[in-house]
């Protein structure tokens, strides 16, 4: 055996099993950074994988679709116009596809697809891939898909209820699809019909979704470049991949931040790491000396510790990655749903694992631990041979002294101060991570100062010794003595704390922001959309028949019919909106950012006028004044903005017009939903009895009052947070196991004292006394600290990230309760940690502090 | 029928030639009684109106509209080209919303270079519900994807492409249609309305382009017959194929002649046939008034189909006697895509007397229901 | 001559004081030094530099011909790692590693920085570790930890690894300090009959007078000067001058009561 692993086994892991407490801890803290990394980044992967995965198996062999960039669908006409294709040897085939709701009860989006079986086998992934014969041209004749018939045991010849808009349809089962080819798209979830029975169910008759196309490579640009020059502009003609790097680059805020907020755990556990290591360090410093004096080299030396930080990456990382798989479909699910609401419809179901990624998040955990050893590996190559005979404390020399590093931590302050206030990079605030980053480190290398300012003060402190005795200014004493240790130890609880306060203030300033804004916002009596969309499809609409019946109900006053349309601004996914400015002036509420009454923008608009959302303003860098094109039915249409409207409903941005310039410019005058406004002295549940009745046979709706909806988006809001609230929970357990870490080193080295202090005659109980002050005194500091940085990332998060992010203003509100409450747990947390400490000190006995070391 | 096509290896492929062996085969085969729901029968006493009869007839479950002819280019090479379009309507009488009838569409485009003995055949499929095919109702206009025929004045305008070959054609009438069968029908078989509204023009002043791999030669001269058939219920299960010849001679004068095979290989006594004189006037042959006889024969290498050649034709109550050669014997269609069936359809050189005067021709020949594949399809 | 310092003086950056002032001293192969004096008279600094551990300041220090100044911190160390055995007042075992691989470790760097040349096998590494382990009066307690050893046993054990790449010089820095008398005297003992069995040169720092008399040189030191070397008389060869002392064969090394194993520690 080579003697360097020998001594690896006997030096190193010899002593991670004999510590084993210290070395569960910091593993555990490992792998559960990497855990929640690897879970938020498989969730981000496969949602975005199963998109892609949809988009091939629809488009099949095609490599290029044509597609609309303002609305559902396109005419089916251009088919006719692209005749002339047919002689570069372009193959194409038309499909209509809409998420509708499968059942009569459920709310499950099943994703409705008509394709031309006719076509080209080449597309839809080789076709309906299927043994049954079946009849799709029969009128009401469906294909589901495995996972539809699988859950709700469809058989051919069984009858489906899909809820489409406002309408019900039902199909016959003649077949159903496995998972190859068509039956693979959308997991399974999956209504396939013929074309024309499709565009009977959608109500769209010579509309099409898009158009795919099999066009040989050489003339790929050509007629890329011809049918861009032929269609419209408001149409897409890409390849159909182009859409998955849509999808990606909607959802690119949103994953990234979740993927920052995993990291903070492992930042977190990077800590405890260097904690780790240097305890290890500079309680070995001796034996070091005498390695070093026997003839072993500094490159030898650093290469046990290197290892010892190897060992931790690995077990951590591989720990982590077993764990991470576990969590993984749990913070797929978490997110599903805001991906859903914001952004895309997908069945997500489980994870995909990709090995891939597996690497990465464990790569990531190797590297992130390497990188925090390196200064304690560096450290223990500067230990002489001579500290083999010396007494040495078990202080780190490597930190120098406190003034210096404060010297350090300010130039960090400046730093992220400076990065605070950077523009963001392609869209992600970059330099807001920068500088709660540089925030943090600027802490902790000011910790040390503060430490020993603070400690040495407390160790002279009569009202510390009058309110908790001699033990507490012992506890004191000894931190101070120890201020490195104690140091490291405070930046880390530091570093969980601020985290846990920064994102709650962060969460609590949303909520009350967003509460603040649906108050004022939601000022209609009553909410309608279609049942579809009631029952989970969000592009469900109203006829927009509905809106007469419903405006002809006595109680009515007004009901103003909104559509909301995704379209592509310069690219970038975003939404245009068509609202009755007749009625949103006269009841309605619109709270812009000049503070100016609806009145007010409303006087000033011209004929294509529009508001824009803030999300808008920010990500796309639009302002009042300025004139911008969107992508119509009919063209670009020229609109000047009015007014910025404070809207957090989406991070894609809204463009409102009037909707008779809406209806001038898009086909399809359908609607997202209608606000209803009663006489003052109307009775809200007659008058909802009533507008059912206008409606009833006509359309199927769905309404809700203004409470009711308030309730919803609250709803929305706290799923969309309930994975920061998870990732935040983890960080807090990471730091928390870095205190105990700390704390367990720290009464490990004070063992010396106890033993000298029984020996004075102290009792079990004053020691335990003292290391629970220690914890106490540690968890105090940690707590004052990390309610100051915690100050300073909030506003960082919520002016900077949030911000660059998603263009939201935020208010800032404190969650005093929270805090309160998170301040006690974080003492008590620190009191539990100093439970294992306290009993090994207690167990003390002088006689082998002198003997052994 | 769907259990016929289980071996082909895409699935998806088997789906279309299962649809479509069913549509196309209803072309000739009497569908059941369930299919032709809703549609209209062939009956006696339908009045024919120009140009409205050129259109489509979608209460009819079956049409097609039927393009040959000659033609001789400047460079003195002769072609010969089939366009066929079909409509096979899947759904007349529906519960949906859109009231109208769902069809299929089908095309044929074959070019014989007789010259070079080379043959060459495209075939097209769409549907209903989206705007790449279809018939006008009122007028002659039917589109295929880019294979197209129109009628402007008395004029009709055709193109197709396949594989850097193509027609541009004009076609000019230079005789009314001729409505073949009795009373406005054309009986296929015996029972009631196993029929079709059937008429031809038979002789069509043909000019433009022919254009060959990617070469376009202008039309020195040529001449074209258009059939144009509806109908629901028009064959038996009995009747396994046809043959079916159109002729013209130099003389002026047309001829069209039907033969409806039995399964117990005797001729379906509602064969028939059509003169057409040269002032345009018609006169109705019946099963008996006409004898067709084959000197040899032709095994298509592809299908292993074996196909009769070197006809002669006997009308002795006409005192005609002609005999009829295909310009190349491989002129099979075996239409894997669209319609899954094989069938011949080719030009024909044709020479003999009438009335002891030597007259001379020329002819297009179908012959469907030889191949062994078409056989098993029924 | 193996070990000469010359005008040796020894100064830390961060204390500014002079810890040796102009030392000169040689060492003769087969010596048995005492370095006497007070805390902080420059034992511990001279024993250093003798130990190949420091570099003066000023002077120099050849080492069997070779200049110490000269070596790089790798030179040293491997210099350091084959000709010097070291046996420290707090014994300084790895307390992860058992006796044997304690014992074991300077063969074991030793071959790991000349590469698999000079390395022995597992079997012939193991015989040495045992003979040397016999040599001290150990051998029983070679698969025990440090913990689970007295301190005498752990001082034997110290001495076993300082000796058994067989270093040109042991060097001992206060070895009984930590020790009571019973035990010190029998490491003493054990330190006098490896100079005289087996010839090793020993330099020992210690302020027992006690200690001291074991050795064949006695050097006393006075804030970093030599002041006075006695006892040159009484010579390595001549051991029997010396005050009387039992034989090294009389001693019992085995008697000693192994220490209980203390408890979760």
């Amino acid at each position: 055996m080579n003697f360097q692993f020998k001594l690896f086994l006997s030096f190193i892991v010899r002593d991670l099993l004999k510590n084993w407490v210290r070395t569960s801890i910091t593993i555990g803290g490992i792998a559960l950074g990497v855990s929640v990394f690897l879970a938020i980044t498989l969730a981000n992967e496969t949602a975005l994988k199963k998109f892609r995965e949809t988009v091939d198996t629809i488009s099949g062999k095609a490599n290029m679709e044509i597609r609309s960039q303002s609305g559902k669908y396109i005419p089916a006409n251009y088919l006719k116009e692209l005749d002339w294709l047919e002689g570069l040897g372009v193959r194409m085939a038309p499909m209509i596809q809409e998420t509708v709701v499968f059942g009569s009860e459920g709310e499950e989006p099943a994703q409705l697809v008509g394709i031309d079986i006719l076509a080209d086998p080449d597309f839809f992934a080789g076709g309906v891939g299927t043994n049954e014969s079946y009849d799709m041209f029969a009128p009401g004749a469906a294909l589901v898909g495995w996972k539809l018939a699988e859950t709700h045991h469809l058989k051919p010849g069984s009858t489906i209820e899909l809820f489409v808009n406002d309408r019900t349809t039902s199909f016959k089962v003649s077949g159903i699809l496995d998972k190859k080819g068509l039956g693979g798209a959308f997991s399974g979830n999956v209504v396939a019909t013929d074309i024309e029975n499709a565009q009977a169910a959608l109500n769209s008759e010579g509309k099409v979704s898009e158009i795919e196309l099999i066009v040989p490579e050489p003339v790929f640009d050509q007629v890329q470049e011809e049918l861009r020059a032929a269609l419209p502009p408001s149409v897409i003609v890409d390849r159909p991949e182009a859409r998955g790097s849509t999808v990606e680059k909607m959802t690119r805020s949103f994953q990234y931040n979740l993927t920052a907020l995993a990291f903070i755990a492992l930042i977190v556990g990077m800590f405890l790491i260097y904690n780790t290591i240097t305890i290890s360090v500079v309680r070995r410093r001796s034996e070091i000396g005498t390695l070093r004096a026997l003839g072993l080299s500094r490159k030898q030396v650093s290469g046990l510790f290197l290892s010892e930080a190897a060992v931790f990456g690995v077990v951590g990382s591989a720990l982590g990655v077993v764990a991470g798989l576990g969590f993984a479909d749990g913070a797929l699910a978490a997110i599903a749903g805001t991906m859903e609401h914001f952004y895309f419809q997908h069945p997500f179901g489980s994870t995909e694992v990709e090995p891939l990624t597996l690497l990465k998040a464990f790569g990531v955990g190797f590297v992130i631990t390497v990188l925090a050893a390196i200064a304690p590996v560096w450290e223990s190559t500067t230990v002489q041979p001579a500290e083999a005979v010396r007494r040495s404390s078990y202080e780190s020399k490597v930190l120098g002294s406190a003034g210096k590093l404060s010297l350090i931590g300010v130039a960090f302050f400046v730093l992220g101060a400076g990065a605070a206030q950077a523009p963001p990079l392609y869209g992600f605030p970059f330099f807001g991570y920068v500088a709660a980053l540089f925030t943090i480190l600027g802490t902790a290398f000011c910790t040390p100062l503060l430490v020993r300012v603070i400690f040495s003060a407390l160790g002279k402190s009569r009202l510390l010794k009058r309110l908790f005795g001699m033990e507490a200014l012992l506890a004191a004493r000894s931190l101070y003595g120890a201020s490195g240790r104690t140091s490291l130890a405070v930046a880390s609880l530091m570093i969980g704390i601020s985290m846990m306060i920064s994102l709650a203030i962060m969460i609590s300033s949303f909520r009350s922001t967003v509460v603040a804004w649906v108050d004022q916002t939601l000022q209609a009596d009553l909410w309608i959309q279609s049942a579809s969309r009631a029952r989970g499809s969000r592009q469900g609409r109203l006829d927009e028949s509905v809106l007469k019946r419903v405006t002809s109900v006595p109680s009515v006053i007004a009901a103003d019919g909104f559509v909301e349309q995704r379209m592509m601004y310069k690219g970038d996914p975003s939404i245009v909106a068509g609202g009755d400015f007749d009625i949103l002036e006269k009841y309605g509420s619109l709270r812009v950012t000049t503070g100016e009454t609806p009145a007010q923008v409303f006087a000033k608009m011209g004929p294509n006028s529009c508001f824009i959302s803030e999300a808008f303003a920010i990500r796309k860098g639009v302002n009042i004044g300025d004139s911008i094109e969107i992508p119509s039915d009919k063209g670009m249409i020229p609109l000047k903005v009015s007014a910025i409207y404070y809207d957090y409903s989406s991070d894609l941005g809204h463009v409102v017009i009037d909707r008779s310039l809406y209806k001038q410019f898009f086909t399809d005058h359908s609607l997202t939903s209608i606000a209803v406004y009663l006489k003052p002295e109307a009775d809200l549940e007659e008058s909802r009895k009533a507008v059912i009745d206008a409606v009833k046979g006509h359309s199927l709706i769905a309404m809700r009052s203004t409470r009711e909806l308030r309730t919803e988006a609250m709803r929305v809001f706290d799923r969309t947070f309930a994975v920061t609230y998870a990732l935040h929970t983890i960080a807090v357990a990471v730091a928390l196991l870095s205190v105990m870490n700390a704390l367990l080193a720290l009464s490990f080295e004070s063992r010396r004292d106890f033993g000298i202090l029984r020996y004075l005659g102290a009792q079990r109980i004053q020691i335990q006394k003292i290391v629970y002050g220690q914890s106490f005194l540690l968890g105090c500091m940690g707590n004052v600290t990390g309610l100051a940085v915690g100050a300073v990332l909030s506003f960082l998060l919520v002016n900077v990230i949030n911000r660059q992010s998603f263009g939201w203003t935020v208010q800032l509100q404190v969650p005093w309760e929270f805090i309160l409450q998170s301040t006690l747990l974080v003492l008590a947390a620190a009191l539990v940690a100093g439970y294992i400490p306290a009993r090994q000190a207690a167990k003390t006995l002088a006689p082998e502090v002198v003997r052994d070391e | 029928m769907s259990n016929k096509n289980r071996k082909t290896n895409q699935s998806n492929q088997a789906l279309l030639l299962l649809l479509l062996v069913v549509a196309f085969i209803n072309l000739w085969i009497a569908p059941t009684l369930a299919e032709t729901k809703g549609y209209r029968q062939a009956l006696p006493g339908y009045k024919y109106q120009f140009p409205r009869d050129h259109g489509s007839h979608e209460d009819f479950k079956t049409e097609w509209w039927y393009y040959t002819g000659h033609m001789q280019t400047e460079s003195n090479k002769k072609y010969g080209y089939e366009l066929t379009f079909f409509r096979h309507g899947i759904e007349h009488d529906s519960s949906l919303k859109n009231k109208q009838a769902r069809n299929v569409y089908l095309a044929h485009f074959a070019l014989t270079d007789e010259s070079a003995g080379k043959f060459q055949y495209f075939e097209k499929m769409s549907r209903s519900g989206l705007p790449v095919a279809g018939a006008e109702s009122d007028v002659l206009a039917v589109h295929n994807q880019g294979w197209t025929v129109e009628q402007f004045g008395d004029k009709f305008v055709l193109r197709a492409d396949g594989d850097g070959s193509g027609i541009r054609l004009m076609l000019s009438a230079a005789k009314p249609p001729v409505i073949h069968g009795k009373d406005g029908v054309s009986q296929k078989a015996s029972c009631k309305g196993c029929a079709s509204h059937y008429y031809s023009m038979t002789r069509l002043k043909t000019e433009g382009t022919v254009i060959i791999a990617g070469k376009r030669e202008k039309i020195k001269s040529g001449w074209s017959w258009m059939d144009h058939e509806f109908g629901s219920n028009q064959l038996t299960e009995e009747q396994i194929g046809w043959d079916w010849y159109s002729i013209q001679l130099d003389n002026n004068t047309e001829l069209m002649l039907y033969v409806m095979r039995r399964r117990d290989g005797s001729i379906d006594k509602n064969s028939s046939g059509t003169i057409i004189g040269a002032d345009g006037s018609s006169t109705h042959l019946t099963r008996d008034q006409f004898q067709i006889k084959s000197a040899s024969k032709w095994a298509s290498p592809r299908s292993k189909g074996v196909y009769p050649m070197d006809w002669s034709v006997d009308i002795p109550t006409q005192n005609i006697k002609l005999t009829i050669k295909a310009t190349s014997q491989d002129q099979e269609l075996m239409t894997k895509r669209s319609t899954g069936v094989t069938y011949w359809e080719g030009s024909a050189k044709v020479s003999g007397a009438v009335a002891g005067k030597p007259v001379k021709g020329q002819g297009y020949v179908e012959m469907t229901g030889y191949s062994e594949i078409f056989k098993k399809k029924i | 001559m193996k070990l000469e310092l010359h005008g040796v003086s020894k100064k830390y950056s961060d204390h500014n004081v002079e810890a040796l002032k102009e030392v000169n001293l040689g060492i003769e192969a087969g010596d048995f030094i005492a370095i006497c004096g007070p805390s902080g008279c420059g034992k511990s600094t001279l024993l250093n530099i003798i130990g190949l551990i420091d570099k003066p300041s000023l002077g120099t220090v050849s080492f069997g011909g070779a200049d110490i100044n000269a070596l790089t911190d790798e030179g040293l160390t491997r210099l350091r790692g084959q000709r010097v055995g070291f046996v420290f007042q707090f014994f300084n075992l790895l307390s992860t590693l058992t006796v044997e691989e304690n014992v074991a470790l300077p063969l074991e760097i030793a071959s790991s920085n000349k590469g698999h040349a000079a390395s022995m096998t597992e079997g012939d590494l193991r015989k040495k570790v045992m003979e040397t382990l016999e040599r001290v009066g150990i051998a029983k307690r070679a698969s025990f930890y440090p913990s689970q050893l007295s301190g005498g046993e752990m001082q034997r054990a110290a001495i076993a690894r300082a000796v058994i790449h067989s270093p040109e010089i042991l060097v001992a820095d206060e070895p009984t300090g930590n020790l009571d008398s019973e035990s010190g005297k029998v490491v003493l003992e054990l330190l006098k009959q490896l100079n005289e069995r087996d010839g090793q040169t020993i330099i020992m720092a210690t302020h027992s007078a006690e200690a001291s008399g074991y050795a064949g040189r006695v050097i006393v030191m006075i804030d970093g000067k030599i002041v006075s070397e006695a006892g040159s008389g009484i010579g390595a060869s001549s051991s029997e001058n010396v005050k009387p002392s039992p034989s090294a064969d009389n001693v019992d090394l085995e008697s000693r009561d192994v220490k209980p194993v203390s408890g979760d520690v």
